[in-house]
């Protein structure tokens, strides 16, 4: 018998024939009686708000007025300390598919604004903790922002010189009506309530968590960027859906709607950093990761190569199966597809691609981002392209003033009619067009005199014995200055025996062809006296070279009296150069 | 749910809504499974476990640990809400009424199952009284002294009902020729 009911028991165990893990209540049941329950605690609290109420009334009589305050105000720190610790635990998203039964509290949570309340004509400055309700106004200032928080674990957030209206709030719908401005919505993923922002007739219902909408009334354009899964827009006829990390743009004026993706400066901007830092505080994360890996199999850094071109192969891997990889930039050039076998394959992350090489160090740097604009750590390897040199300038200096000095190599290459050294102030000098010298074939290096001060470009190239070269060298620039003085100064101090003294001063620069004195006992010096007549015995000639500094001259004079001198430096031919003659005088000439 | 987890969740769910949420998700089917394995009625079941809640919910407050669960409680008024149930409709059949009546709404498993079936015709053929207590014991797994303060009774007492119970489970089983079904488990 006891056996028997033993093995009834066990029987009665192993068949939990109608358990309640395999009865399944029915879902509009639940959502029904979910809503009851909620109503149920909403008359609760109510109720709990009424005894609030009334103990305020009992202790505010005459007397007690102050210290009841105080105490009450005490009491009532305490209890929203008290709530909002309670609050903040159940602030958690929820995981998708877990119900939080919805409570329809607005409170402001932070920032400066004007709220015009219901049944109120005047704005009021808001406080924050200050409850919203149903039918009330909140706008920012031009310099301030606002959060309001819902019960349900709702935000909504408003940028700048905005203002929302709050259209309904209960249990089951929550409608926000966007005056003006620029909103964000971080909302949590609840079923059984409907999260509508109105803006300018276009309607936009939450089917996902987290949007910006605002508007550009200049151009009568409503703008929806959606940060997280989706929202539905209505206007007029038209309505759609905009997807994760879409934004789409109505024109209200003409009845159309443009969708495209979220640009990166979209998702990062100030407006949206902001509300990612707030959503950060709340323990909310943005899609965030380290980026993805990036390997690069070839080539090998610091590799040398004599190509022009080189292929980048690598792979980039995700940080998890989360992210998706977007593109990949080398060197600031993006890529997002693979097309021959070359570019980026966002779905295996591997890339192989050609670049082409600069003669030297080639810095090659590579970063992988994932679509939320993740960037992975970036990558930095060199390649070396070393260029075959057979023929070229391998020195190249301006040893003094007017002067340059070349060298070159020549390797495997004959020169039987030797090389030509082209010079000239603009790049790639030719032959015969640019001056030029002829070098032997055995000879590898040269001077280059004479030259007038200036930046240089000089080549060598390979003489064909008739009327041109073959074959260049590259370009090489030298500065070369100047052999002339820029300035000069002169004086003349009366010496013995009719003898004057010229002191020449020669300032950056020096006169290599010699200078030219002329006296006159009128002012002006007539020049023509000395320079057009060859005869001309006023003048005295010194061929120089005189260097940079001071130069004592002295003049051939064999008259006394009063005289003015006239002192020029000379070009290679003997002619005055203007600009570099000065006039001193009258100097008494005596015996 | 663990005993430590229920008592936070319960002492949570004494001021936040979203605790109680999570405990209405836990214990909703097992109630509702409770009160339909009583009247195989979805609208009663419905109705009654729409009651049970909201007494929950108003009386959660009151609620203390006296050395039996959360869930103990929550059958307790689930039972006090379907007695005052079929007190308040007399007209509606008790599960004793409704005992040789095939029930179409049950959504069972063992509806190919021969040991199930027989389990559930035969539980259907005891008084509801019985069924309850087997119910709660085999199929909610409650401890005895849960049993009996649900019920209504000394632990003792539930101890006798309990055997009384499986006598009469096992009378059924006998007067059907299901008892051979118990020779799985020699």
């Amino acid at each position: 018998m006891k056996n028997n009911l033993s093995k009834i028991e066990k029987l009665l165990k192993s068949a939990r024939s109608v358990s309640s893990e395999e009865l399944s209540v029915d879902k509009s049941f639940k959502e029904t009686l979910r809503g009851k329950l909620y109503r149920e605690y909403l008359d609760q609290t109510k109720k709990d708000f009424q005894i609030w109420t009334k103990l305020k009334l009992i202790y505010l009589n005459k007397s007690f007025r102050f210290i009841s305050f105080a105490f009450l105000s005490i009491l009532v720190c305490i209890f929203a300390l008290v709530n909002l610790v309670v609050k903040d635990s159940d602030k958690e998203v929820p995981s998708e598919g877990s119900k939080v039964i919805v409570t329809a509290k607005a409170i402001l949570k932070e920032g400066r604004g004007y709220i015009l309340k219901k049944d109120n004509n005047d704005w009021e400055s808001t406080i924050v903790g200050q409850e919203i309700e149903a039918g009330d106004t909140v706008k920012t200032e031009e310099d301030s922002r606002l959060i309001i928080d819902f019960e349900t674990g709702d935000t909504i957030r408003l940028n700048s010189g905005s203002e929302v209206k709050l259209e309904s709030l209960d249990d089951s719908d929550i409608t926000i009506e966007q005056i003006q401005g620029e909103s964000f919505s971080r909302l949590v993923k609840l079923e059984s309530r409907n999260y509508i922002i109105k803006i300018h007739g276009v309607e936009c219902k939450s089917l996902g968590t987290t949007y910006i909408i605002n508007e550009d009334i200049d151009n009568k354009l409503v703008n929806i960027y959606v940060f997280e899964s989706r929202v539905k827009f209505e206007y007029k006829k038209l309505q759609g859906e905009v997807n994760e990390l879409e934004k789409v743009q109505i024109k209200l004026e003409e009845n159309v709607s443009e969708k495209s993706n979220l640009t990166e400066e979209e998702y990062k901007c100030e407006f949206a950093l902001w509300n990612k830092s707030k959503d950060i505080e709340k323990g909310v994360n943005w899609n965030e990761n380290e980026g993805p890996i990036i390997t690069v199999y070839e080539p090998i850094d610091g590799i040398s190569t004599e190509n022009k071109n080189i292929t980048i192969k690598g792979e980039v891997t995700k940080q998890s199966d989360k992210f998706v990889l977007k593109r990949l930039v080398l060197n600031d050039q993006e890529y997002n597809e693979m097309t021959d076998g070359k570019g980026f394959d966002k779905e295996s992350g591997d890339f192989n691609i050609d670049i082409s090489l600069s003669e030297g160090e080639n810095p090659i740097n590579i970063k992988a981002y994932d679509i939320y604009w993740n960037e992975g750590r970036e990558v930095n390897i060199k390649v070396i392209r070393t260029i075959p040199r057979f023929f070229y300038i391998s020195n190249i200096s301006s040893p003094e003033r007017g002067k340059i000095y070349v060298k070159w190599a020549i390797n495997n290459i004959q020169a039987p009619y030797g090389v030509k050294v082209i010079w000239a102030y603009h790049t790639d000098p030719i032959y015969p067009e640019d001056e030029s010298i002829l070098i032997n074939q055995n000879e590898r290096e040269a001077n280059i005199t004479e030259l007038s001060g200036g930046a240089y470009y000089v080549r060598v190239c390979i003489y064909d014995g008739n009327v041109g070269c073959s074959r260049y060298t590259e370009n090489k620039s030298v500065i070369v200055k100047s052999m002339f003085a820029s300035n000069i100064e002169v004086s003349v101090v009366n010496g013995y025996g009719m003898k004057s003294e010229i002191r020449l001063k020669l300032i950056d620069g020096g006169a290599p062809y010699g200078v030219k004195v002329i006296w006159s006992s009128t002012q002006p010096v007539e020049e023509f006296i000395c320079f057009t007549f060859p005869m001309c015995f006023n003048y005295s000639t010194y061929s120089g070279p005189f260097s940079e500094g001071y130069n004592i001259l002295t003049s051939d004079i064999r008259t006394v009296g009063s005289f003015y001198f006239k002192v020029c430096v000379l070009d290679k031919n003997g002619n005055k150069i203007e600009e570099l003659c000065r006039t001193y005088g009258p100097v008494e000439i005596t015996l | 749910m663990e005993l430590a987890y229920e008592q936070e969740l319960v002492k949570k769910a004494k001021e936040s809504l979203k605790a109680f949420d999570k405990i209405y998700e836990y214990y909703l089917p097992k109630i509702y499974g409770y009160i339909f394995n009583r009247t195989f009625s979805k609208e009663i079941s419905e109705d009654v476990v729409s009651q049970t809640f909201i007494k929950a919910m108003t009386n959660i407050k009151s609620f203390k640990y006296r050395g039996y669960s959360f869930g103990a409680w929550l059958y307790r008024i689930a039972h006090n809400a379907l007695m005052d149930y079929y007190r308040k409709n007399p007209s509606i059949e008790t599960g004793d009424a409704a005992l040789n009546q095939e029930d179409p709404d049950v959504d069972c498993k063992a509806e190919n199952d021969e040991m199930k079936s027989v389990v559930l015709k035969a539980l259907r053929k005891i008084p509801s009284a019985y069924q309850e207590i087997l119910s709660l014991k085999f199929f909610e797994e409650l401890s005895n002294k849960e049993i009996a303060d649900i019920i209504g009774c000394k632990k003792e007492t539930l101890a006798v009902k309990l055997h009384r119970s499986l006598k009469a489970f096992k009378k059924v089983l006998i007067k059907n020729k299901y008892l051979n079904i118990l020779s799985i488990f020699n």
